[in-house]
């Protein structure tokens, strides 16, 4: 008992983080030091969580001892490594947010409450090892995010946002439980490892129905939450609305949660021989809805006048590109589902997620006074009057944009060998696309980098929000993107140990079993990596994941 | 009881979740929007209980629960917004939301 809780270690700090801020804050007088204090709080809280988490992936048990609370959970290197890095996304919106909330009038420390509650929601969604645990994990998650959302109650831009954002929110969350359902009358049971030991046996007849619409149901509602391209309309508007420090959280972290939790749905709980079909029509989606998503969130971004309408395209792009990565997951049907999948996606996401947290910094650092100002005549001279948040601005588009010495290069680089490296015939014309748009979208990304440097400043200086914390939190996103970029050898080892624990030990045990009664042809030796063995050799060497040589 | 076959409550799942579908679809009002939202779930609700029930599994049921617990807090938050959407703007119909170009 003991054990289990002492496994979930980072999602508790959050959970008690939420609770001690909610009840102790009525009591802190309303002076603006105590306002800020709960920003400095949660970015301890969070990178406590991190720390636990990185703690448990050094030191943490035997594969097999992962998963606590009857498997409900899972404290295997998959999660951990998300679990980890959305906290560190959860520390840099704290860090961001305490003098802007003050700026805008809404410094209450609900906020923080609410954003731990929305990052222990998602921490839950990606250690999630059922459905149920899933489904809480996303309502958790989703409720606080449309609370803070609309937290600016007397803006009617933010509370719209928040309205619409809830109103779509809540039908993708009925989209996945009425997904969840038909799984749950296909194999009786809710978890994942229960789930893909009913799909090793071929479906038939109903089952089969079953499985199309709760495959259909399931993945609309993923794409939802990762704002990609035929369910993307509530993401520009939400994103445009939200209080700038929750635009960042809802690029990075949001963002990171939903594609993890999908990556794990789709390789921990859709795989096995009744989903041989599935593994040959899911890419050709994926793949579909990947390079919608990317050309249609660029295109319309050329258009945008306000720098964080564009970066909400920017953001639909994104979740293109990432798309097309999963689809080096789920494309192998020899495999289905035994492959090793590529850590290029959880690697593209470290780069995306600091980039977007840098860059929506910068931007809640401009103009005083309670009013957005992120459209073209507001950063015109940040770069002279406030050199800091310029250059970091400047930075997180180039990274953005997948120029070489930053981490959004590395990251698209790995993504597309990782593609190819699948089927290099049949993705070479997706990748060729992903290249074609990463050009385009330099066009705008560069044209803020113009707004923000080679314009003709304005008559007089303007004013912006010089607060420590938010200096912290741009500088540490920057000089991620910095470092990383650096060294991008070692984040993408972790990216590939972390991808390689994505099974807890049970279902590999489970999968061993069946596939032993199957007979031995599919049988790929699994991946199970005593921790030991994985510290002993970093990334064990999958197939299709070809190390990046460059940058070291 | 038993003589109504599952495939009877399935179907009647179906229609209720195409009717909420459709209702937060089509209809302006965030009130009825709302409530849409809630069919949907509970549509949800009858299939996990009709698989339980004629099949003798028991998660079915309590994922039944947890989605009636989830469903009243979104309901919360839910009211709660339109409340502040009224007092800003006095109105409950989604077309009158314009601020934010589409």
């Amino acid at each position: 008992m003991l054990h289990d809780l002492a496994l979930t270690t980072p999602l508790l700090i959050l959970l008690f983080a939420a609770l001690f801020t909610l009840v102790v804050d009525p009591f802190l007088p309303p002076e603006e030091g105590n306002r800020r204090f709960w920003g400095y709080f949660g970015a301890a809280a969070s990178l406590t969580s991190v720390l636990a988490a990185a703690l448990l992936w050094k030191f943490g048990p035997h594969e097999m001892q992962t998963a606590p609370f009857a498997y409900h959970l899972s404290a295997t290197g998959y999660s951990l490594f998300f679990v980890a890095l959305v906290g560190l996304c959860a520390a840099l919106t704290h860090l961001a947010s305490p003098r802007y909330l003050v700026e805008h009038g809404i410094a209450y420390g609900e906020f923080y409450a609410l954003l731990h509650f929305a990052t222990f929601g998602m921490a839950t969604m990606i250690s999630a090892e059922s459905l149920i645990t899933l489904f809480i994990g996303l309502e958790i998650m989703s409720m606080s995010v449309y609370v803070l959302v609309a937290f600016k109650r007397t803006s009617a831009a933010s509370v719209e946002a928040g309205l619409k954002y809830f109103i779509m929110g809540s039908v993708a969350s009925a989209l996945l439980l009425y997904g969840t359902a038909f799984l749950y009358g296909l194999s009786g049971g809710t978890s994942f490892v229960e789930i893909q030991r009913a799909l090793t046996k071929p479906t038939t007849g109903n089952d089969d129905l079953y499985l199309g619409l709760a495959v259909a149901l399931t993945a609309s509602a993923f794409l939802f939450k990762v704002a990609a391209a035929p369910l993307h309309m509530w993401a520009p508007d939400a994103y445009e609305g939200a209080p700038t420090p929750i635009t960042g959280y809802m690029a990075s972290a949001v963002k990171v949660a939903g594609f993890a939790a999908f990556l794990k749905f789709l390789y921990a709980c859709l795989s096995g021989p009744a989903v041989d079909e599935l593994h040959t029509a899911l890419p050709k989606i994926l793949a579909t809805v990947a390079v919608l998503s990317m050309t249609l969130g660029n295109l319309i971004a050329l258009s945008q006048r306000s720098a964080k309408r564009t970066l909400a395209y920017s953001s639909i792009a994104h979740a293109g590109y990432l798309l097309l990565g999963c689809v080096a997951w789920v494309a192998d049907p020899a495999l289905a589902g035994y492959h090793q999948p590529s850590g290029a996606v959880p690697f593209y996401l470290v780069g995306y997620a600091l980039a977007s947290l840098a860059a929506f910094a910068a931007l809640a650092s401009v103009g005083k006074g309670g009013e957005e100002q992120t459209g073209e005549v507001q950063l015109v001279g940040m770069g002279r009057q406030y050199p800091f948040a310029g250059a970091v601005l400047g930075l997180a588009m180039i990274s953005l944009a997948g120029v070489p010495p930053t981490l959004g290069f590395f990251g698209k680089l790995q993504l597309a060998r990782d593609v190819l490296a699948v089927d290099d015939a049949k993705y070479l014309p997706h990748i060729i696309i992903l290249v074609l748009n990463s050009v385009v979208s330099a066009y705008y990304y560069l044209r803020i980098t113009v707004w923000v440097y080679m314009r003709p400043e304005a008559r007089q200086p303007r004013q912006y929000l010089t607060e420590p914390s938010l200096q912290w939190a741009m500088g540490i996103a920057a000089a991620g993107l910095l470092l990383i970029g650096l060294l991008p050898q070692r984040a993408m080892n972790i990216g590939q140990r972390s991808v390689a624990q994505i099974r807890t030990g049970v279902a590999l045990q489970h999968l061993k079993y069946e596939f032993a009664q199957q007979g031995p042809q599919k049988v790929a030796e699994p991946v199970a990596v005593a921790p030991e063995a994985a510290e002993a050799a970093p990334g064990p060497a999958p197939a299709p994941a070809a190390p990046v040589a460059q940058g070291e | 009881m038993t003589a109504i076959p599952l495939g009877h409550l399935l179907i009647l799942g179906a229609i209720l979740f195409s009717i909420g579908l459709v209702g937060v679809l089509t209809r302006r009002n965030m009130l009825v929007m709302l409530m849409s939202v809630e069919v949907m779930l509970n549509a949800v609700n009858l299939t996990l209980v009709a698989f339980s029930r004629y099949r003798g599994w028991t998660e079915g049921h309590v994922l039944a629960f947890f989605i009636i617990a989830v469903a009243a807090a979104e309901a919360a938050v839910g009211l709660a917004m339109v409340l502040s959407v009224f007092r800003l703007k006095q109105t409950v119909y989604i077309d009158d939301l314009k601020l934010l170009k589409r």
